[in-house]
């Protein structure tokens, strides 16, 4: 009685799932069992027209004979039934034929990744939807340049018509309205998330487009039709969405209505908005209507807007855990960790005009995991505002501060404050105790790592880059970060030319779990070492201009 | 306590409780039988397996309860075999496919994921030809069709 495990599909397909593709295509040729299995393994995941590597479905590999390997499109229709997850790009120099052809074969598709950059185009891929009624997520892009080119306003047709019980996520780049939202919504009962990255504006911004319509229409594209708005009606059902992420600008009031049939909104993103539809979020918040609201993204902005933080003044206090800020103003920055503080888990801020804000997460923050500040120009952070203080998020597991540049010597007139005299006081009697004797800059950093030591739960610790003035060497306070065993990614920048193989020994004996290492040079000796005793690990070595040596 | 297995071959095992509840599927049985020193039989498994899956679970006697994937990561890794285990694993071809089988049955998830990385580190790089030759199979594809597959198959690719 004893049988095969590899005669038993199941194990088969347990196998299966230690294998890399190249590995499942000479499975599939072994014997025609396998070939049954490892088929829809081989196939499950499908890109085609993706201008990267000219062998993909591009105008070339279909139409040319001059292939180096010889691909039929006969066998890709062959096999389309098994593809779940399609990655599909349309340029304007694909035959509409042998698209349409082609799609009509795809009928299993759990996850879409679509580009078009024509009308025709999209309309393939808004029947490839309808039909795909098993479709989880799907991101839809329109590449072309023109502005509101490839108009939407169809999609929810496509999406309604089809009975799209399952998709949850849905990713569109293109042009759409408020009141298309809605109808794919109204006509998905299981989506959770959703992203727009294209303005959503109101009838009468659209219809003042009409002059790039006009034009647009001379050069053979259709433009966006008005839709008609959706009037709202006081027994509106609620939506289950979660997550919904707007990346252009919102003038249409309308979206405070859908805002507010989805009570069960923990995450929302924003560029940005007109007053009118920021004033609307504001109040929804204020009264309670977006009770789970907890994550916040505010992308950068093209327009000026700066009542935009009145909303994170508007979101409960003590309820917010993550933020995503690009281009802060000081003033959203000081708020955050004064009323938020005792929930931020997660912090995300990109060009950061002044380096001081990064402080206050860590001395105020103390359910804080994770920190990611980019500065914008030059920033630089001195190291005596980082050990002033003690640091109350010793849970922190990224810390990701790599563009602050971490200075040793500054005048105080680069900063953009002046450091307080308490802070002075206590950084003066911290960095004599730990190191008496030695250079001012260099006893600051020893308190520094000694700080940076008790984040035991640090994974992934970048504070290096090429400004920074940090060097690590056992003796200028690196030993302090024996404790952090949970490192998996460690980026310190700058260090010394000389071979220094006692760091590199002390590492592998303290880090067991790091994976990658960021350094600004190797020296010869210490990469036959890390070749010899530590090969797994990978390393990254920076020049000075930034350039990637590898 | 201790329980009582009994091989196919009729030989019985004494091992602590414990150990046999690493096996789901023994464990679903104490569970539904309640306090009860009678001996379970495993048809499934013989002597010679037992001891090995025994020796396993003895081993691995303390390890906390693995936890289902939350990694949507479809493309698991097989180079992350303890060492104790890669050594457990190193036992003649029709053994390890016993332990696979005995796995299965028992309902041992870790063991079975164990074995099932050992046959996929054994298929990895390997030719369709080296394959059969691995495992004893019998290819009943003509060499055109096995032509047309290998063509077929040049449109996927890895991204």
């Amino acid at each position: 009685m004893t049988h095969h495990p590899l005669e038993v599909p199941e194990l088969r397909l347990h196998i299966a799932q230690y294998l890399p593709l190249a590995d499942h295509k000479a499975c599939a040729l072994v014997c025609k069992a396998w070939y049954d299995d490892f088929q829809s393994l081989v196939w499950e995941r499908l890109s085609l027209g993706i201008p990267v590597r000219s062998t993909r479905l591009s105008s070339s590999s279909l139409d040319d004979q001059i292939q180096p390997r010889v691909r039929e499109v006969n066998d890709l229709y062959k096999n389309a039934h098994l593809v779940r997850h399609l990655t599909a790009w349309i340029t304007h120099d694909i035959a509409k034929e042998q698209y349409e052809t082609l799609f009509e074969r795809f009928g299993h598709l759990v996850t879409l990744e679509a580009r078009a950059s024509d009308r025709d185009g999209w309309e393939a891929f808004k029947k490839l939807i309808q039909r795909n009624d098993g479709l989880q997520q799907i991101k839809l892009n329109d590449s072309s340049r023109h502005w509101r080119n490839i108009a939407d306003p169809d999609l929810h047709t496509a999406l309604s018509e089809g009975n799209h019980a399952q998709l949850h996520r849905l990713d569109i780049t293109c042009e759409t309205t408020v009141a298309s939202l809605l109808s794919i919504l109204e006509a998905c009962p299981a989506l959770d998330e959703l992203i727009v990255d294209r303005s959503l504006a109101t009838r009468s911004e659209i219809e003042q487009d009409s002059d790039y319509k006009k034009q647009e229409e001379e050069e053979g594209y259709t433009s966006l039709p008005i839709p008609t708005t959706t009037t709202t009606t006081t027994s509106a059902s609620t939506f289950p969405l979660q997550q919904f992420l707007v990346k252009a600008n919102v003038s249409d009031p309308a979206l405070i209505d859908l805002l507010k049939r989805c009570p069960r909104l923990w995450r929302l993103g924003f560029n940005a908005l007109t007053d009118m539809v920021h004033q609307g979020i504001c109040n929804l918040l204020q009264a309670g209507l977006l009770p789970n609201l907890n994550t916040v993204h505010f992308a950068s902005q093209f327009l000026s807007c700066p009542r935009h933080s009145d909303i994170l003044f508007s979101v409960l206090s003590q309820q917010v855990r993550e933020v995503e800020i690009e281009d802060p103003y000081p003033d959203m920055v000081v708020a955050l960790y004064g009323r938020q503080s005792q929930t931020l888990e997660r912090v995300r801020l990109s060009n950061v005009p002044n380096p001081i804000g990064f402080v206050g997460f860590l001395v105020h923050c103390p359910k804080l995991k994770q920190v990611e500040v980019s500065m914008s120009g030059q920033g630089y952070a001195d190291l005596r505002y980082l050990i002033a203080s003690p640091w109350v998020c010793l849970d922190l597991e990224v810390l990701d501060v790599k563009s602050l540049g971490l200075s040793k010597e500054i005048s105080f007139s680069d900063l953009g404050a002046p450091l307080p005299e308490w802070i002075l006081e206590l950084a003066a009697d911290e960095k004599n105790e730990d190191a008496p004797g030695r250079p001012e800059w260099e006893q600051a950093q020893i308190v520094f790592m000694k700080r940076l030591g008790e984040m035991s739960k640090l994974r992934k610790l970048n504070i290096g880059d090429t400004e920074s003035s940090l060097t690590w060497s056992l003796s200028t306070g690196f030993a302090y970060l024996a404790e952090l065993s949970a490192l998996e990614e460690f980026n310190l920048g700058a260090r010394s030319k000389v071979d220094s193989i006692a760091e590199l020994e002390f590492m592998k004996d303290c880090w067991p779990n790091l994976q990658k290492m960021i350094s600004a040079e190797l020296a010869p000796g210490e990469r036959k070492w890390l070749d010899e005793n530590w090969p797994e690990l990978i390393v990254e070595t920076k020049a000075a201009n930034g350039s990637e040596q590898e | 306590m201790p329980v009582i297995l009994v091989s196919s071959d009729a030989q019985e095992f004494k091992v602590d409780k414990e150990v046999a509840e690493r096996s789901i599927l023994i464990k679903n049985m104490l569970e539904d039988v309640g306090e009860s020193d009678s001996p379970i039989p495993l048809p499934n498994v013989t002597a010679a397996v037992l001891t090995k899956v025994i020796e396993y679970c003895e081993h691995h006697r303390n390890d906390p309860v693995q936890v289902p994937d939350e990694t949507d990561d479809p493309r698991k890794r097989s180079n992350d075999i303890e060492e104790w285990d890669m050594k457990f694993m190193q036992v003649d071809q029709e053994m390890l496919f016993e332990i696979i089988l005995a796995a299965n049955y028992l309902d041992i998830k870790p063991l079975l994921d164990v074995g099932c990385k050992t046959v996929a580190n054994i298929i990895k790089g390997k030719t369709p030809e080296e394959i059969r030759k691995a495992f004893n199979i019998v290819n009943d594809f003509t060499p055109e069709e096995e032509a047309q597959i290998k063509k077929e198959n040049e449109w996927a690719e890895d991204r």
